[in-house]
């Protein structure tokens, strides 16, 4: 048995923090700078008075897959598998986002954006997350699997 | 640098590329898909033992992981399913000297329960940074004249969102995804269920928001 080789800094346990607080620090901002923190915004595009946030995140569907494409090995990546709750969740997620102008991640970005509101919104999305767990295990026969941040 | 990077809402070119550079920037740096709504059910539903597992692997020196498996392995196929493994492998690398390493790669690091907690807590902190730049960050306990006009007004606005905040987090829960998992890491791999999962809740999202300007009207 080998000794325990030595860990570059950048592999440590808790690295991991510093480079998730990037990430989140910079996607916070941008959505914040997009735009589609504001109800007003995004409800724009829903009703079509206004494509901007439409075009930013179907440009950023097609240029994702450019980047995927040109470097990375996509065969690596999760699948995603179909499954009842891909429509049935998506028709849930959909009504509330069109009610509270928000999704998992803006609704933290309207709250550091100083709306106090949001607070509501978060206190349905946990609630709702923590609500899903025990109602599939119990009721829906299909396998999950999630987003993999 | 241009005057509306930081006092006007991005073109749609400019958010577009910034969407596709976080998307593969941190798949090149950490080998894991981008999405929000997975950081919420990691942060809750993970139980201790989960952490305390995803930790150890993570500590754990490589070579005694590969001493373990290669030791189950043995246990249970014998040495001739290794025998042969190793010459199937031996034959695959030398029908292709150059290409990368055969086999599954999962993440860099495991992730703990606590990055998923700072991931979204630094999403906040973002939003606070954006808004500085725009009108200058000001607390609002509301989301602006036109959520109150197509939502009620105050009380009953606040309850549409609890009530709308359910519906986002059990439908994103419910479809394994959201805009970013779904939508982003997702459509952009043409996944099916990414595609099923995001022509439904914008299409829902699209005739919600018809119907509440149909109703306060």
């Amino acid at each position: 048995m080998s000794a325990t080789p030595r860990r570059p800094l950048a592999a440590h346990p808790r690295a991991i923090h510093l480079r998730y607080a990037v990430y989140g620090l910079v996607f916070g901002f941008g959505l914040s700078r997009i735009g589609f923190g504001d109800f007003a915004e995004v409800h724009a595009m829903f009703v079509f008075d206004d494509l901007r946030l439409f075009l930013a995140f179907a440009g950023g569907v097609a240029l994702t897959m450019v980047g995927f494409v040109a470097l990375a090995r996509m065969s690596a990546m999760p699948r995603r598998h179909l499954h009842p709750g891909s429509v049935l969740g998506g028709v849930l997620f959909g009504a509330g986002w069109a009610i509270t102008g928000a999704c998992p991640s803006i609704v933290l970005v309207q709250l550091g954006g100083g709306h106090v509101s949001a607070l509501a919104t978060l206190a349905g999305v946990l609630a709702g997350v923590a609500a899903y767990a025990p109602v599939h295990r119990r009721w829906l026969p299909w396998q999950l699997d999630s987003c993999s941040v | 640098m241009p005057d509306w990077l930081l006092h006007d809402y991005w073109p749609w070119w400019f958010s577009a590329a910034f969407f596709a550079t976080m998307v593969v920037g941190v798949w090149l740096a950490e080998r894991r898909l981008l999405g929000v709504s997975g950081s919420y059910a990691a942060a809750i539903e993970r139980t201790r033992e989960e952490d305390e597992a995803a930790r150890r692997l993570d500590e754990a020196d490589p070579a005694a992981i590969d001493d373990a498996l290669m030791r189950a392995t043995l246990a249970a196929f014998g040495p001739e399913a290794v025998a042969e493994l190793e010459r199937e492998q031996a034959a695959a690398a030398a029908a292709a000297p150059a290409g990368p390493p055969i086999g599954l790669t999962g993440p860099r690091q495991a992730m703990p329960r606590s990055a998923h907690v700072t991931f979204l807590v630094m999403l906040a902190v973002g939003g606070l940074l954006g808004a500085l730049g725009s009108s200058g960050w000001e607390v609002r306990t509301d989301l602006g004249p036109l959520h109150e006009a197509l939502t009620g007004g105050g009380a009953i606005s606040l309850l549409a969102l609890v009530g709308g905040g359910f519906l986002v987090g059990f439908g994103t829960r419910m479809a394994g995804g959201c805009t970013s998992g779904h939508g982003l890491s997702g459509c952009s791999r043409l996944q099916p269920a990414s595609l099923v999962a995001t022509a439904s809740f914008f299409g829902t999202a699209v005739a919600v928001s018809f119907a509440l300007e149909a109703v306060a009207r």
